[in-house]
């Protein structure tokens, strides 16, 4: 029986590793982008990170919702999430959810500092709850997206009870979020193949074609060439990889105006000590993700 | 301590010549010495100046007189008939206009029993106003004696009085050179020890110059004393020695249990051995309330003063606007006073000059504390017995109690704050009229740009001069003297070479980033923080001079941060930024009282992993640099002109195999001024070099627009690149002070200062990794 199993779990890695990175549609070279991907025919089912099965606009979902837990959990502790009123509908609030859970998920603590500082006031109930304290949450790889640095770890009470307080800031940042999704699903369903396909990437049996794993800028075209995709994609291989916050999937003009249209973000890697974000971004290009190769910063 | 006398202990029962001038209005400029001098010995650290003190001792110590025995032993003491002779001394006196008559004379001081300190004065000539020469001393054939061998001559110098300085083309005043007494106090005393110098021409002291000093209560290395009375009583060089040199004196100790210390009684000019010695000017009132009902209007006040328990006079000086007119006004949150007692919490400290014995106190204490009071929030404070005042030895309501502070402790440092560090009658902020004891004068002040942002703002002020019956030590103008104190508002930086974090930085790079007007107008310092669990910081603490001073700052200065005005003078940090980022703080300090902003500083804030991390990669990076010997050579230029199908000649196209990549067009903030760009290939260990040239084609040596070697080669080890490589250069950057985070390939600002973290980055990411030779473009191998 166990052997069906592990033979029948091969299997399904085969097709999920070779339907990523060999049966895939012959195209023209990818060295350059922007990508059609903006010609894609939109997905009904849109996903955070290929999970989630509900859309913010709330339309039906292919398969029945899946209940997230409304709480971060991190190390021993579990917060419930406080929400604003009004701004976040039921729908955000999971997607929120979900996506702090993979932010901070595989941190291990957490310290209260000092100062709580300046937190605005959060309407709950048509109560305004006050920050009473401030989480620092500890443990290698904290990396939180940007657009919601430092609203992240503040704790008010409501109804006698801790909760995680949740800005109208971050509210507003997965809002937009989720609108870029709507405007690319396939995009998004497609983040975790590409991170599944990648965890199972063979280092002897590398990527032959460029074009499978990589969009290569043109000002390092001449010196990837020198290199092989072979030879290159080697380090790519054997890695345990994470997949990107769904505030981390942006537009590519935030790497050069040449990537405009096209979506970029960033993936980590899990090592023995914790978490790395030294990858290469990686862009959606021709329905597939692929690491773009840009010029070494220095 | 003995700080009552400050005339220089002579040793007993010695004689001692002396040359003194006393009570010179106006400026002495140099002492010339007598050529007879070649046998008196100068004391060792005996160089002091200020008022009436030594400025040289001369010791007898030559040979003898051949008609005399020799001294009994090699310091010119023993017995002995021989007498001894100073034909004459010279003292070049150089006064400017507006000095009186004085005299000088030169004096004889014996210690003989018989006749103690029974000085010559036959000598003494009458110095008319205006004097500028040489005045000779004769001192023919003088004999002594007495057994005593020991001879001393003292050059004793008083200072003129505060007459305001006119012009001398021929000699200007130094002090109007000098600006601060920070200032003059290391160039006073290389100008004093001048004359000294093996290398100086002897005899020539008509280049010396005495400058005014003034008393305050500058003290620099914190030991309690002031800086003068440091200079005038201990070994050059105390005044600046910390605490644990050799030099360190300590002035914390209350040696006669009257409540002050050594320090304090120094700058009072009271003995520390006398308990009934003590500084007679009760300069600080503290108020303290214990009702929180009592002091709720002007009248009530006003009808209790009798509890102040008698007539004061308010020495204050007054600034109608905009600086207001307490001078100082805070609120302190530790031990005011004796340190064994307990801690007066929130006591509100009226920094007004008390003294006792004039009546005019009660309607002005009527008139400006009552309001004061009356609009301030007095927290409960414990008092026991030991802390109530000595003259009020109980009271129900109301608790007043004088803390016995020196007057030179008590620097108009607060309510100055905004007017220049110079001194009022000096450059950037002339007096008019003087000040006269007694009396009351009013002073202008002209604030410069960078203390108020007002520049040119021209302020009034009127001043109450101290009541004479303060016991003046020697002829010190006391009132001016609280000017000293001044403190700039300008957010503090350092030397490129004391590496940050907490240290900030200029802006160092100009380039075609654009770094000036990227972070615009006025944003040219920048500083790390390392977050901690603590996460607030004290802005004040980055205002040069803010740390320890607090309470002074917090009641003149205000701040925004990002562009909005906050209440508070601490910046709470927040959570810990993500790993390898950071957040900025755009920090401005402007005026309570309006203004524009007067300085600005960017905190960049970096988490806890960014520090931890570059050390650690400095530190093992560092113990192995073996692998830089792999790396190939460096082209020194290359052609920039490019070929007709756009690509550029290689400068190794001679070599076979090529050493580096083309050259391509390279613009990024990480390496500002870099304008071209080619790579090694990797060598057998994986590693590389990069070449960064100018916009001529010129290899960028040194630098951080210059290319840097490669631990990993980023083709074909772009992620191990990113990891060894790339992120220490960041972090280095942030620890800078650089605002930015690596942004793809280039960083989300530009590097705001080059600084020493990019310095040990570059110790291990060198730009010239080895010995091997820069090639000419186009070398041939």
């Amino acid at each position: 029986m166990k052997s069906k199993l592990s033979l029948l779990l091969g299997a399904l890695i085969l097709v999920a590793f070779c339907g990523y990175f060999f049966i895939s549609t012959p195209s023209a070279t990818s060295k350059r982008t922007p990508s059609d991907s903006q010609n894609q025919v939109p997905q009904i089912a849109s996903t955070v990170n290929g999970s989630s099965q509900i859309e913010k606009s709330g339309k039906p979902a292919t398969t029945p919702p899946v209940t997230i837990p409304m709480s971060l959990t991190i190390g021993k502790m579990s917060l419930p999430l406080v929400f604003p009123d009004a701004e976040a509908s039921p729908e955000l609030r999971q997607v929120v959810a979900r996506d702090l859970q993979l932010i901070y998920g595989h941190l291990n603590g957490h310290e209260v500092v000092r100062s709580v500082g300046t937190f605005p006031q959060v309407m709950v109930k048509g109560q305004a709850v006050e920050a009473t304290k401030l989480l620092n949450f500890t443990g290698s790889g904290r990396f939180c997206p940007r657009p919601i640095d430092g609203e992240i770890g503040y704790v008010g009470t409501v109804d006698g009870h801790e909760g995680l307080l949740i800005s109208v800031k971050v509210v507003a940042a997965y809002s937009e979020a989720i609108d870029r999704r709507a405007a690319q699903p396939a995009a998004y369903r497609e983040i975790d193949h590409f991170v599944d396909a990648l965890n199972l990437l063979d280092g002897s049996k590398s990527i032959e074609d460029a074009d499978q794993l990589f969009v290569v800028d043109p000002e390092v075209s001449r010196q990837f060439d020198e290199i092989g995709a072979k030879a290159f994609s080697q380090q790519f291989a054997g890695r345990k990889y994470r997949a990107p916050s769904l505030l981390e999937i942006v537009d590519g003009t935030q790497i050069s105006e040449r990537y405009k249209g096209s979506l970029v973000g960033k993936l980590y890697n899990m090592t023995q000590e914790g978490m790395e974000d030294s990858m290469p971004p990686i862009i959606f290009d021709q329905g597939r993700w692929k690491f773009l190769i840009v010029s070494p910063p220095t | 301590m003995a700080p009552a006398e400050f005339a220089p202990d002579y040793v007993e029962e010695t004689w001692k010549w002396s040359i003194r001038t006393e009570t010179l209005p106006g400026w002495l400029y140099s002492v010339e010495e007598s050529p007879d001098l070649v046998n008196w010995t100068l004391v060792p650290n005996s160089y002091f100046y200020g008022n009436g003190t030594q400025l040289k001792s001369y010791l007898c110590d030559g040979p003898p007189p051949p008609s005399e025995a020799a001294p009994t032993n090699g310091n010119g003491t023993g017995t002995g008939g021989w007498s001894w002779q100073v034909h004459h001394f010279s003292l070049t006196l150089r006064m400017q206009e507006g000095g009186a008559s004085s005299s000088y004379f030169l004096q004889r001081e014996s210690a003989d029993p018989e006749s103690p300190n029974a000085w010559q004065t036959n000598l003494t000539e009458t110095l008319p106003a205006q004097v500028v020469g040489t005045r000779n001393f004769s001192m023919l054939e003088w004999s002594d004696p007495t057994t005593h061998l020991l001879y001393w001559v003292d050059v004793h110098v008083i200072i003129g009085t505060d007459a305001p300085p006119t012009a001398d083309p021929a000699h200007p005043p130094l002090e109007a050179d000098l600006g601060i007494y920070e200032h003059i106090k290391p160039q006073l005393l290389a100008r004093l020890l001048t004359p000294d110098d093996p290398n100086a021409p002897s005899n020539t002291p008509s280049n010396s110059k005495f400058a005014r000093v003034r008393r305050t209560a500058i003290d620099s290395n914190g030991n309690g004393y002031p800086d003068w009375y440091e200079l005038e009583n201990f070994a050059p060089g105390s005044v600046f020695a910390p605490e644990g040199s050799s030099l360190y004196v300590s002035g914390n100790a209350d040696a006669d249990g009257d409540g002050f210390t050594a320090g304090e009684e120094a700058a009072g000019r009271t003995s520390d051995i006398d308990p009934t010695s003590h500084p007679p000017a009760f300069t600080r009132l503290v108020i303290l309330r214990k009702s929180s009902t009592f002091f709720s209007d002007a009248t009530t006040v006003a009808t209790h003063t009798d509890y102040i328990g008698w007539p004061v006079l308010w020495n204050y000086v007054e600034f109608p606007f905009p600086l207001g007119m307490i001078l100082k006004w805070g609120t302190h949150t530790t031990n005011v006073g004796v340190a064994t007692t307990p801690q007066l919490l929130n006591a509100r400290v009226l920094s007004l000059r008390l003294f006792p014995g004039t009546p005019a106190t009660s309607s002005y204490l009527r008139s400006v504390i009552a309001p004061v009071i009356a609009n301030s929030t007095f927290q409960h404070t414990p008092m026991t017995p030991d802390r109530l005042p000595r003259q009020q030895a109980s009271v129900e309501n109301v608790a007043v109690w004088l803390e016995h502070k020196p007057i030179e402790t008590e620097p108009v440092s607060v309510t100055f704050l905004l007017v220049p560090r110079t001194r009022s009658g000096e450059t950037g902020a002339p007096l008019t009229g003087a000040w006269t004891t007694g009396q009351i004068q009013t002073v202008t002040l002209t604030v410069p740009a960078k203390q108020t942002g007002q520049a040119g703002q021209t302020l009034s002020a009127t001043k109450h001069d101290l009541v004479p019956e303060f016991p003046a030590a020697t002829t010190d103008t006391y009132s001016l003297e609280a000017e000293m104190s001044l403190l700039p508002v300008e957010f503090k930086t350092y030397a490129t070479s004391e590496a940050g974090p907490d240290k900030a930085h200029k802006l160092n790079l100009n380039t075609r980033q654009s770094e000036k007007t990227t972070y615009g107008q006025g944003w040219e310092k920048c500083v790390s923080k390392v977050w901690d669990t603590n996460n607030t910081v004290n802005l004040i603490d980055y205002l040069d001079g803010g740390t320890g001073n607090h309470a002074t700052y917090e009641n003149v200065v205000r701040w925004k941060i990002n562009g909005t005005a906050q209440n508070t003078h601490s910046l709470s940090l927040g959570s810990e930024p993500s790993d390898n980022e950071h957040r900025p703080y755009y920090v401005e300090v402007l005026s309570k009282t309006g203004g524009d902003t007067i300085d600005r500083l960017i905190i960049t804030l970096v988490p806890r992993s960014t520090k931890t991390k570059f050390d650690a990669w400095h530190l093992a990076e560092k113990a192995d640099l073996t692998w830089l010997g792999q790396l190939v050579n460096l082209f020194a230029s290359f052609d920039k002109t490019p070929l007709p199908d756009g690509h550029y000649r290689r400068p190794d196209r001679n070599f076979q195999p090529w050493l580096y990549s083309e050259p391509g067009g390279h613009n990024t903030r990480m390496h500002p001024d870099s304008y071209f760009e080619a790579r090694s290939y990797q060598t057998s260990g994986g590693h590389g070099h990069q070449m960064n040239f100018d916009q001529d084609g010129e290899l960028l040596k040194s630098g951080i627009s210059a290319g840097s070697a490669d631990k990993a080669a980023p083709f074909p080890h772009w992620i191990d690149h990113g990891s060894m490589d790339v992120k220490p250069f960041v972090w280095a950057l942030q620890l800078d002070g650089t605002p930015a985070d690596q942004d793809g390939t280039t960083l989300t600002e530009p590097i705001m200062h080059e600084g020493a973290n990019f310095k040990k980055y570059s110790e291990c990411r060198p730009t010239i990794a080895n010995n091997k030779p820069i090639l000419a473009d186009g070398a041939t191998p």
